[in-house]
């Protein structure tokens, strides 16, 4: 079928390769022992992004936690991300990098291009690749800096379509040491060293102009910087002064970056990390409303209505009747979302026939058909309520289907909270909910503000 | 495509979860293929969605009959679409994160800079999800215009046209480099 595809289609098609997800995600989904063990909680980059969003607004610096075994990062301006657990990469506007980390801890970051600075704590080996492999930074037990550059006539030479290109490699160590490969050697730089690579020979050392902070730095971890430019088959003019002009720029760089990051990681120790889910702060209120942004819990719309676990009832201490007091007020819940849903999209798609149809497929094609300003609208008069911006619609308002479905939605989680004290008592609720950080159908939207 | 044996699906069904993680092994590039071209290759989202994919697929897996009209794979990957689909429509963090591009250079200066695979990348994400979702499918995935159609739930037409218009927008990617 696919001959249906041109040839130009299909290189198109090919070129568009992907990453591979992580090799122990099976393990995730079945954990391998012991079989009552929990899966292992997903990844926590939204949060994480979430906050860091927060505080790029003030540094204009995204801090990306990533705990999963691989990621994948091309930002479109200067991000700061989280490779595993021990490693920080800061990556200017147009780099690409790719990283997976082993079971044991050791990790590969291929960097295919950009501009990046990495600091690696101690642990397993830490490696990055530069393209096809020509270079790469090996760290044992050490701390890693690295910092891509792009030249301006790299830059240039890269707009050409099908331009062919080159990779030279600047490596800069100031803490510890690293090992710099190319096709034709390898060679170990100390602090204060640095080496430039290219396609042939061995990697090639002199003099960076080092900062004096820089040398003194202590020597209980290592710090490196890579300058990568892409540059042409042809022989370059740029010279090694232009090329150690560049480095101290870097360094400057480097220390304003460093300070950034310092300021990014004090907003987050200072952030509300630990609030619930569904009780944000006041700032952070502000800030969903800033961004016309709504977070809210709800209970799963699934085709069964979702129960309280095993592990939920012991963790709360329920009684067996208390428990099906709970089970059958989130089955009122799940169903009261399941009608508004249904609703809706007969409202907006004028089919009545929605019993075979998926929740989670009636709600997709809701918003889909919704025009995106309706949205834009919806989510801004939303958050802009919860922020005390605007006052919530007056008793007897005649809403519109969609805003019905999503006023409801956002505030199941409450009332079903309210629903299960009246019954339980507002400690055995408020522990329910709490259990896993909100009812479990967690999300947080933005259709952007409206412009 | 290949398709997992049938001893080793039958004691996944009856909860083995030896066979469980073989199956997620077997089908997990799949999934990973298809996520990644949906959510973005540098999504933080695609390791999230996969496990929600084969957690799904592991709690459904004694409904799937494999003696109906869809292959497991077509099953599953049915599953990661709709995942995909929905995570697309909810775009968290996101909305923030698309203020920052703003604030960088502008749109075409990048893409001036961009490779072949981020230009195609670029411009398949400018597509509906559905549209996307239907070339993904389609040309990665061997699926025919029928399965297409079942995983979302349209008329075999409407997946001919999604599937013409994701290759309009292919064939401007290619008129960008000459």
């Amino acid at each position: 079928m696919n001959d249906a595809f041109t040839p130009e289609e299909r290189e198109a098609l090919d070129a568009w390769d992907v990453p591979a997800l992580p090799d122990d995600l099976a393990e995730r989904v079945v954990p391998e022992a012991p079989r009552e063990e929990a899966p292992k909680p997903r990844s926590k980059s939204r949060r994480w992004m979430a906050l860091a969003a927060g505080a790029a607004a003030v540094f204009a610096v995204v801090w990306a936690f990533d705990r999963s075994a691989q990621g994948e990062a091309s930002p479109s301006t200067r991000t700061t991300i989280a490779i595993g657990d021990r490693a920080t990469a800061v990556a200017e506007a147009g780099s690409a990098l790719a990283w997976r980390i082993g079971r044991r801890g050791e990790a590969v970051v291929q960097q295919n291009r950009g501009n990046v600075f990495y600091r690696v704590e101690r642990g397993g080996t830490f490696e990055v690749r530069v393209q096809d492999k020509k270079v790469r930074v090996l760290g044992t037990s050490f701390r890693v800096e690295v910092i891509e550059m792009e030249s301006k006539k790299a830059a240039l030479v890269g707009a050409a379509a099908g331009a062919l290109v080159a990779t030279t490699v600047v490596v800069t160590v100031y803490e510890g040491k690293v090992v710099t490969a190319a096709p034709g050697g390898e060679v170990t730089l100390e602090a204060g060293e640095a080496a430039r690579l290219t396609d042939e020979g061995k990697p090639k050392r002199f003099a960076p102009q080092l900062s004096a902070k820089a040398r003194d730095k202590p020597a209980d971890g290592m710090m490196a910087r890579a300058v990568v430019v892409d540059e042409p088959v042809v022989p370059t003019d740029e010279t090694p002064e232009e090329l150690h002009q560049a480095l101290t720029k870097a360094n400057l760089e480097n220390l304003h970056l460093k300070r950034e990051l310092a300021k990014v990681k004090q907003e987050l120790a200072e952030a509300p990390d630990e609030r619930p889910f569904f009780e944000p702060s006041e700032k952070m209120v502000q800030r969903f409303a800033d961004d016309c942004l709504v977070a809210w819990d709800a209970v799963s719309t699934g085709v069964k209505p979702p129960t309280v676990p095993d592990a939920d009832v012991d963790k709360v201490g329920l009684t067996e009747g208390e428990r099906e007091i709970a089970d059958k007020l989130l089955a009122a819940s799940h169903d009261e979302l399941k009608a508004v849903i249904q609703q809706t999209y007969t409202a907006v798609t004028g089919d009545p026939n929605t019993g075979s149809m998926a929740t989670e497929a009636m709600f997709a094609e809701i918003t889909d058909k919704t025009p995106r300003e309706v949205m834009q609208q919806l989510f801004l008069r939303l958050s802009h309520e919860r922020a005390g911006r605007l006052p919530p619609p007056p008793e007897g308002t005649e809403l519109q289907p969609v805003e019905r479905m999503f006023r409801t939605l956002t505030s199941s989680g409450d009332r079903l909270e309210q629903a299960i004290a009246s019954e339980l008592g507002p400690d055995q609720a408020r522990k329910l909910r709490q259990a896993h950080n909100g009812w479990n159908n967690k999300s947080k939207s933005s259709y952007g503000c409206p412009k | 495509m290949d398709e997992l044996d049938d001893v080793t699906l039958g004691r996944a069904r009856r909860k083995d979860p030896d066979a469980q993680r073989q199956l997620i092994r077997f089908y997990q590039p799949r999934v990973g293929a298809l996520l990644f071209r949906m959510l973005g290759r540098g999504s933080p989202d695609v390791v999230d969605a996969a496990q929600e994919t084969f957690e799904r697929v592991v709690r459904a897996l004694e409904r799937f009959d494999p003696k109906g009209p869809a292959k497991l794979s077509t099953w599953i990957l049915t599953i990661a679409t709709r995942i995909a689909i929905d995570r697309l429509r909810k775009p968290s963090v996101d909305a923030e994160v698309i203020e920052l591009v703003d604030r960088a250079p502008s749109p075409e200066s990048r893409v001036a800079s961009m490779r072949l695979v981020d230009r195609v990348e670029a411009e398949m994400m400018k597509l509906p999800d559905d549209t996307r979702a239907a070339l993904v499918l389609r040309a990665y995935h061997d699926l025919d215009y029928a399965e297409i159609a079942r995983i979302q739930a349209v008329e075999i037409g409407t997946v001919k046209s999604r599937i013409a218009r994701a290759r309009a927008a292919l064939a401007s990617v290619r008129e960008e480099e000459r």
